[in-house]
């Protein structure tokens, strides 16, 4: 009995640690959310005090949103620079996806010359920081003209790409060939199979390398700022949020009430990608298992 | 008579961080219209580099292939009009069974209507009918492998390989899938390529067998040929459970003699053999008897209970002959033994090359 006891107050004990440390992190991590949320419904332009009063705001106001999509400066407005900033994430995603996958398959399964050193290669280059190519691109890419969006979406996706080749290929290393070769006997060709088969039986990679890529262009500033910094028709949403909100200018009062609601405006797309594609892998590890190989 | 399936000469070497491994090294396979014919051979000797061959998934180094009378080097897999049933039977975990089935028909455009009415014929055939709603991970072992046999089946090629598919099955369902699929070959007629490691699987499912050792096929033909008049002394060795007994004699006054014992002379062989010949007698263990009239003495060395029979390993000068002795006599070890055989039951292999005297024969003719 008096063992049967102890078990029984450890694992209260246990239980008790894990959920101090889990509540810890929790408000670690939602309480800047929730700190730019409540912002973002301030009426004031500038931050919301910590004081506890203040973190439970008796009136909610809505002028930070509709100044966010009512006015335009610069010549643009913040849904146009919005709509750039999506479709230059979402080519940047698709473009990922494709290169990744293929790289993936091609270290995989192809019989390529030098085929370890070239993984172990690109291995390595996934550990550079992309920051650090922004000049030599700047310069590059303005020789050829390419400091637009097509240049971005360069610039973009070997970063993501790169990194999530390597993963395909871990990823495909594991699914069995005779998937493969049953489709190709069953009337598909090697690309089709790739397509059909290969990216399906991949997909939580695929979720994957499309959320670094989406993620990656959508909130990139340095490098939009650097290549169509020019026209303000052409801004992203990042660099748009960082003019209308002012934070250029130190002598004027920055507006953060708005520049919080721009992120939180800007979240949603975000959010709901990083929800399908939980769904997506969940998915994936669902189907996989009971498969005998 | 034209063959269905050809395979001529053919030559393939895997080549991995330069070692370089020979599979095949000049196979030649006929099979006709119709005909199970089941590959057999130990693990890692090429059953499925040559059923990729076929498929066209792998091409050879040397050789051709032909499939209904053409050649189809050149053609890719999709243009072959073979289905193939593969070992892990690969269905695609994120569709149905009843999608899976289709897939073969939906690659080629097939109207709906007819898919749904190809789906169902194969699926009743094979009783899975009632399967189709599920996800392949619901499945059990029997059911998958059937429901891998169904889209083989759909898309009605008449050329149909089989890799190992009954090797995931626990023992019984084996029997009963095994029964099934001889069925299901006499029912439609197809043309069959089996590859298995399995000896029983072999001889119960082929009309013809072939062994594969050393990069070629050793023996062919039908299942019971091929385990009577084994064509040499690897095949007598390797088929059979327990396998042959192959020991060295000599051949003195038209007699087979091993160590100091004589044993006659069995009649297929009586004008083949010259005196003072060096020659492996082949013994089933199935055809000796432990008799005291036996022409054989030995000591037990160990016995093997199986229940059905047992096999007594009786040491004969310096080999060991296993006996099967279908009644149980509760020998002991250190026992001493006669050893009875059917002389005619004999077979003999040329020592050096370890061929099958009566084949040699008619090589030579």
């Amino acid at each position: 009995m008096a063992r049967v006891r102890k078990y029984k107050i450890y694992k209260i004990i246990k239980l008790a640690v894990a959920y101090a440390v889990l509540t810890i992190m929790a408000i670690a991590s939602i309480f800047p959310l929730y700190y730019v949320f409540m912002t973002s419904f301030s009426n004031a332009p500038n931050l919301i005090s910590l004081a506890v009063s203040d973190l439970l705001p008796k009136r909610l106001y809505f002028i930070a949103y509709k100044e966010l999509f009512t006015g335009s400066s610069y010549g643009g407005s913040f849904l146009l620079w919005l709509r750039n900033s999506l479709i230059l994430a979402g080519t940047t995603a698709l473009i990922s996806v494709l290169l990744a996958l293929l790289t993936g398959y091609a270290l995989s399964r192809l019989n390529i010359p030098a085929k370890k050193t070239l993984a172990i290669f690109i291995y390595i280059v996934t550990f550079f920081p992309y920051t650090a190519t922004a000049v030599p691109l700047y310069l590059l890419f303005a020789k050829f003209h390419l400091l637009n969006y097509i240049g971005l979406i360069l610039a973009y996706t070997p970063g993501t790409s790169i990194f999530a080749a390597f993963i395909a290929k871990l990823a495909i290393d594991s699914i069995p060939t005779s998937y493969e070769e049953i489709a190709m006997i069953d009337g598909l060709s090697r690309f089709q199979v790739f397509l059909r088969i290969v990216m399906r039986l991949a997909m939580p990679v695929v979720a994957l390398t499309a959320i670094l890529g989406f993620s990656g262009a959508y909130l990139d500033f340095a490098l939009a700022y650097a290549f169509v910094f020019r026209s303000a028709k052409l801004w992203t949403a990042t660099i748009g949020l960082y003019y209308l909100a002012g934070l250029l200018n130190y002598a004027s009062a920055p507006a953060y009430n708005i520049f919080a609601a721009g992120a939180v405006v800007m979240g949603v797309p975000l959010m709901a990608l990083f929800i399908v594609s939980q769904r997506m892998m969940t998915r994936a590890y669902s189907n996989l298992a009971g498969v005998k190989q | 008579m034209t063959s269905y399936v050809k395979l001529e000469n053919i030559w393939k070497t895997f080549q991995e961080k330069k070692r370089k491994t020979e599979v095949l090294k000049g196979l030649n396979l006929d099979v006709e219209k119709g005909e199970f014919v089941v590959i057999l051979g130990p693990s890692g000797e090429g059953k499925t580099t040559i059923l990729r061959i076929i498929a066209g998934l792998l091409k050879q180094d040397k050789g051709h292939v032909y499939l209904r009378g053409e050649i189809v080097d050149d053609l890719p897999p999709k243009d072959r009009n073979v289905a193939m049933v593969p070992q892990n039977y690969a269905l695609y975990p994120f569709m149905s069974v009843y999608d899976n089935i289709a897939f073969p028909l939906k690659i080629k455009h097939t109207p709906k209507e007819e898919i749904r009415k190809k789906v169902l014929e194969v699926a009743k055939m094979l009783r899975i009918d009632n399967l189709l709603d599920k996800k392949p991970s619901q499945l059990s072992g029997g059911q998958m492998q059937r429901v891998a046999i169904a889209r083989a089946l759909v898309k009605g090629a008449d050329i149909i390989l089989m890799d190992e598919p009954l090797s995931n099955l626990d023992a019984q369902i084996r029997v009963l899938a095994r029964e099934e699929l001889k069925e299901l070959h006499r029912e439609l007629g197809t043309t069959i390529i089996y590859v298995t490691h399995d000896q029983v699987e072999a001889l119960s499912l082929a009309t013809k067998v072939a062994l594969l050792h050393d990069g070629i096929i050793q023996a062919y033909g039908p299942p019971m040929e091929v385990y009577r008049r084994p064509t040499n002394a690897w095949v007598g060795g390797f088929l059979g459970n327990p396998p042959m007994n192959i020991v060295k004699g000599k051949i003195v006054d038209g007699s087979v003699v091993v160590g100091n014992y004589k044993l006659g002379m069995p009649s297929d062989y009586k004008d083949i053999v010259k005196d003072g010949q060096e020659v492996l007698v082949g013994m089933r263990p199935e055809d000796l008897e432990i008799s005291n009239s036996g022409a054989l003495e030995g000591t037990v060395e160990f016995i093997e209970s199986l229940g059905v029979y047992n096999i007594i390993h009786v040491r004969i000068g310096d080999s060991v002959i296993r006996v099967i002795e279908k009644t149980y006599h509760g020998r002991e070890r250190g026992e001493k033994v006669k050893i009875a055989i059917d002389v005619n039951k004999i077979v003999l292999f040329e020592a050096a090359t370890g061929k099958n005297l009566l084949y040699l024969q008619e090589e030579r003719k």
